[in-house]
């Protein structure tokens, strides 16, 4: 039963170790049924009796069928992790963040400091939504895109609007901080 | 997390906190921020016509570390001229403040908002020479650049 080792080439991605396309919507019941089937496969049990070569194989193999269920459960990490795929890096300098965000940000902490309190929670979290909307857009656009150009270009967006995200997410914690919760 | 006795001291007593006039033709605004921890930076630089940096005022909302490092770097820079400002490091950011390795963006922060402000310093004073020459910018331009450099 146990004969041959399923095959995972080393330079699977995480999508390819779970046989999915490289898209951002992914359906959560395709992508269970995907990591159940594999890690069925790589099942330490199966390989009881193997060599102990094989069974450390198996190990990193069952390793990987993990890590790849974790990364694409969720969105935005798996957003993060195509973006790497595809060469296109996290912003090294901070002061790639986006000009007009920044000056947002400044203004709400600088609200929080004198008091503004309670509009500045709305302010912050209807800024955290919009971001997250247009991540979903965004996601949409990707795998609708009609050609690599166009696929290309929307990751660009993408990288900017995961950065946003990321930056309202830590100011919501913030103000949530200041305001007691 | 122990922060070092520098960074305990600009913390508790931070130097040139304050703001300017973004406006003014002499002052240089950075604006910097790091979405990885949700701080931000502002550094502003008064230049004068030789170059000199005569002062320096920083608002920046987010650790100890990166309070400390952009008082420091409002220290540093004052007295110097841009050319000199501009060739601070960030790593002497951190060997003068003790910070450890997991604090050491905030020090890349502080050397980033130096140059963003020098940056929008220039900028500002290449508009202004391009108005005094008699050409007067259309108005499009103008108001993009204004945005881009508040």
């Amino acid at each position: 039963m146990a004969a041959g080792l399923p095959e995972i080439p080393e330079e699977a991605d995480h999508f390819a170790v779970l046989g999915l396309p490289r898209r951002l919507r992914i359906d959560p019941a395709l992508l269970r049924e995907r990591f159940l089937e594999r890690s069925r496969r790589v099942h330490p049990d199966r390989f009881a009796g193997a060599p102990p070569e094989e069974k450390s194989r198996i190990q990193h193999l069952s390793a990987r069928v993990n890590d790849a269920h974790r990364v694409l459960s969720d969105p935005a990490a798996r957003a993060e992790y195509l973006l790497a795929l595809e060469g296109i890096e996290r912003p090294e300098g901070e002061a790639k963040c986006p000009p007009d965000l920044l000056e947002e940000v400044f203004e709400i902490r600088e609200g929080l400091l004198s008091g503004a309190g309670p509009g500045l929670a709305e302010r912050v979290r209807a800024l955290e939504e919009e971001a997250r909307a247009r991540l979903e857009e965004l996601y949409d656009e990707h795998d609708g895109a009609a050609g690599e150009e166009e696929r290309r270009a929307v990751l660009g967006r993408l990288r900017e609007a995961l950065v946003r995200r990321r930056f309202l997410a830590n100011l919501v914690r913030e103000v949530e901080k200041a305001l007691g919760g | 997390m122990a922060y070092s006795r520098k960074v305990i001291e600009h913390y508790e007593n931070p130097k040139n906190v304050g703001s300017m006039d973004k406006d003014d033709p002499d002052v240089g605004t950075g604006l910097v921020g790091a979405p990885e921890c949700g701080d931000v930076m502002k550094l502003q630089l008064r230049i004068n016509d030789d170059g000199l940096i005569e002062d320096a005022r920083f608002k920046t909302f987010g650790c100890g570390s990166a309070i400390a490092s952009s008082s420091l770097a409002t220290e540093w820079v004052k007295g110097k001229t841009v050319d000199e400002a501009l060739s601070i490091r960030n790593t002497e950011i951190v060997k003068e403040l003790a910070l450890p390795p997991v604090k050491i963006h905030c020090s890349v922060l502080a050397e980033d908002a130096i140059k963003a402000a020098i940056e929008d310093y220039r900028r500002k004073r290449a508009r202004a020479k391009a108005g005094e020459s008699g050409k007067a910018p259309d108005p499009v331009e103008t108001s993009n650049s204004a945005r881009g450099g508040e």
